[in-house]
């Protein structure tokens, strides 16, 4: 599978405070500060901080990196440990600084959210560039840019798949109809209260069955969503 | 419909494929960790995600925080004088390096029991056992 889909929204509160702090909001002003001086900053994790939190997180904690790095990854045909190792790599590394006040893995959530994606965009978007030098002289280079939009055909598979994929998570709770209405809602957009008062349920009735919802898709598409 | 038409549908089936990602990582941060241990595993993902953090500490080229010497495991007469978090602590960090120890501590946790502070004086043990064999026949 090669689709990929758009940028997450990074809606939920606890993540999307870690992806954009105030004083991060400058690529600049990131750049300014450079790597002697980034550990400083009180409010954040050091690198070596976040390493040992990560070390020491107990298995619940690792499964459900992984269990989240699969949940992005199923529709994008990403591989979920790539993605997960690197999440990993840009937070031991300082590119991505974990606010002290966020819990670790959540962090990691949204930096995962973040990279698929961009992976994803990417994907669709960047050309392949390459500088090539038929006569062996630096005065004869050439840049090529390999044109990667897709071609009439590659859309229509990328449509009748995003269609196919839909169609398949809706089938499956065919026997069920509030999930069925939910997961319907979902994909049209539907969040929070709204889609609560959808199917008329209290927030326990809805994280249950948002918790089976998760749980059958699980199952049925341990790796990719696929009919 | 035109192929814009179209191409915007598809579009929207995939934002829509999207928030239901998000959905369920929402689920995923949410549910209890005891519940999330209970569940079906077949790939054992707490495994692949510790191998992932692995590849990215050698990447990276930072030392991993288990092997400095500050927390070098005691000798084994010593285990028994942690204190029962930092003995579970101890256990996590050496379950983190030893995956057969992991499959075992794993098969507990997927029981769904917590382990008792004596079984994790036991694991740490057992662990420790082991290793001083490898070391005796290593020549180390």
């Amino acid at each position: 599978m090669r689709r990929a889909g758009p940028p997450a929204d990074n809606r939920q509160g606890n993540v999307r405070d870690e992806a954009a702090p105030a004083h991060r909001s400058s690529k600049q002003g990131r750049e300014a500060r450079g790597l002697q001086t980034r550990d400083t900053d009180p409010s954040q994790l050091t690198r070596t901080a976040i390493q040992t939190e990560i070390e020491a997180l107990p298995d619940a904690g690792w499964l459900r990196l992984h269990k989240v790095a699969r949940a992005l990854c199923r529709h994008t045909g990403v591989d979920p440990d790539d993605l997960l190792q690197e999440a990993f790599q840009r937070a031991l590394g300082g590119s991505r600084r974990c606010p002290r006040h966020i819990d670790v893995v959540a962090f990691l959530a949204g930096v995962m959210r973040s990279i698929a994606s961009d992976w994803c965009k990417a994907r669709r978007r960047r050309p392949e560039v390459s500088l090539t030098a038929p006569t062996g002289g630096v005065d004869g280079v050439v840049v090529r840019v390999l044109d990667r939009r897709p071609d009439p055909l590659e859309s229509l598979a990328g449509e009748q798949e995003a269609a196919s994929m839909h169609q398949a998570v809706i089938e499956l709770f065919a026997d069920d109809p509030v999930p069925r209405t939910l997961v319907a809602g979902i994909l049209d957009g539907l969040r929070g209260d709204e889609l609560r008062s959808l199917a008329s349920l209290s927030e326990t009735e809805f994280a249950s069955k948002r918790r089976l919802i998760r749980r059958r898709i699980d199952k049925a598409f341990p790796k990719e969503l696929k009919p | 419909m035109t192929g814009r038409g179209k191409t915007g549908k598809a579009n929207r089936e995939r934002i829509g494929l999207d928030r239901l990602a998000e959905t369920l990582v929402e689920d995923i941060l949410e549910t209890p960790a005891a519940d999330l241990l209970a569940e079906p595993d077949d790939e054992d993902g707490a495994a692949s995600a510790r191998a992932a953090f692995d590849r990215a500490v050698a990447a990276s080229g930072r030392p991993r925080a288990a092997t400095r010497p500050r927390k070098l495991r005691p000798a084994l007469a010593d285990v028994r004088a942690l204190a029962p978090r930092a003995a579970r602590r101890r256990l996590r960090e050496i379950v983190a390096r030893d995956p057969e120890g992991a499959d075992e501590l794993s098969a507990a946790a997927r029981a769904g029991r917590r382990l008792s502070d004596e079984e994790v004086y036991g694991m740490l043990e057992r662990f420790q056992e082991r290793h001083a064999v490898e070391r005796r026949h290593d020549g180390r």
